[in-house]
């Protein structure tokens, strides 16, 4: 191994050292002199320039920022599908003339999903139990159709939930739409 | 390319204690990389033969953690490499190259480090290697560490060829793995 060149050799007792500690930059979290060099589009740089051109730009920023949280969550830039909370419900054939209604989106609402679960299977007199998706995420399946009895529920038993947040997915080409009023065709989310 | 450019904590699909041989293995892996660790015997401040050590998975990629704090990392079966938060508390730790100053906005932005960007005459190599080592990258006139990387080629080859990428950027300030220094 090509070494040696920094390190002295050992006499064999170990000398402790000590950690540098580097104070990072309060406002981007990086060392300071490097302030100035990360990527523009980054949160942490926008902020320091911000900081940096004073105060009036600073509230400018904050303004913005609150409207932008929805759209920048990750870290390291990338920007993650808005994940404004729905509650989406879907039905599903299953065999001999039945179907399946799933719930997905509860979680969103501070719903326990157990809970849910457990209170759907009540009222319906049905099955209900919840199952992970393929993504990770958790929705509620009931074992029969309720698609239109489950607003009603829901708006019953959780405040937080507003007509505006059920959506449907109808026909074979999964399109969303408001529950209430048919015709209300409020953008979904997509996939990509 | 950048490692960890998008990485949350949704991204480790696992977190799981190991068995005290496997965290064993990976001290020594660590000892053999960095021989600074075990002389300054820094390594027994970092990785204590008491504390139990977790295993985050993420892809191709472990993370080493001990204490919630996420310490070192490796890509599939390559070296572990420190995180940037523990470079900077040990920098004597690895051996060091410096670029000069335009590379580091691409640096940052997780670029690879090119040969030219080292062969400038603002840049150092500190430090000789070989093809597979770990190095950290500073730049001019900086005094901290932005990147940590591994050889891509030899520290000759660099200097001789001066083409192509000398240094994979594998971690780097402010990227996803630098704004999560701990998990749960």
């Amino acid at each position: 191994m090509a070494d040696g060149t920094d390190v002295p050799s050992t006499s064999g007792t170990p000398t402790p050292v000590a950690p540098r500690v580097v104070e990072y930059d309060p406002i981007t979290g990086v060392p300071s002199e490097f302030n100035e060099f990360l990527p523009p589009d980054c949160p942490e740089y926008k902020k320091w320039k911000s900081a940096q051109e004073g105060g009036e730009s600073l509230e400018k920023l904050t303004l913005k920022d609150k409207a932008g949280a929805d759209v920048e969550k990750l870290p390291g830039g990338k920007v993650k599908k808005k994940t404004k909370p729905q509650v989406v419900l879907s039905v599903a054939q299953r065999q001999k003339n039945k179907s399946t209604t799933t719930v997905a989106g509860l979680e969103q609402f501070g719903v326990k999903l157990s809970e849910a679960g457990k209170l759907f299977g009540k009222k319906f007199a049905c099955g209900a139990s919840v199952v992970k998706t393929a993504s990770g995420g958790e929705q509620i399946e009931m074992q029969g159709d309720f698609l239109h009895q489950i607003p009603e529920l829901l708006l019953k038993n959780y405040k937080n939930i507003t007509k505006d947040d059920i959506f449907y997915v109808d026909a074979a080409d999964g399109k969303k739409k408001k529950n209430y009023f048919a015709d209300g065709d409020d953008d979904g989310d997509d996939d990509s | 390319m950048a490692l960890f450019k998008k990485f949350s904590r949704e991204d480790v699909s696992n977190l799981s204690q190991v068995k005290s041989s496997v965290a064993r293995g990976i001290r020594a892996a660590v000892c053999e990389t960095y021989p600074y660790l075990e002389q300054t015997d820094v390594i027994e401040t970092l990785i204590p033969k008491k504390e139990s050590v977790y295993l985050g998975k993420c892809g191709h990629v472990q993370l080493c953690v001990i204490n919630g704090n996420i310490l070192f990392f490796q890509e599939r079966d390559g070296p572990w490499l420190p995180t940037l938060r523990v470079l900077h508390q040990y920098p004597a730790m690895m051996k060091r190259l410096r670029t000069d100053k335009g590379a580091i906005k691409f640096v940052l932005s997780g670029a690879n480090i090119m040969c030219p960007g080292l062969t400038h005459p603002d840049a150092t190599i500190h430090d000789e290697g070989d093809v597979g080592t770990p190095v950290a990258i500073y730049a001019c006139g900086k005094e901290h560490a932005m990147a940590v990387g591994v050889l891509q080629m030899s520290t000759a080859d660099i200097r001789a060829v001066n083409k192509g990428i000398g240094v994979d950027n594998l971690h780097h300030l402010n990227d996803g793995l630098w704004k999560m220094p701990s998990l749960n």
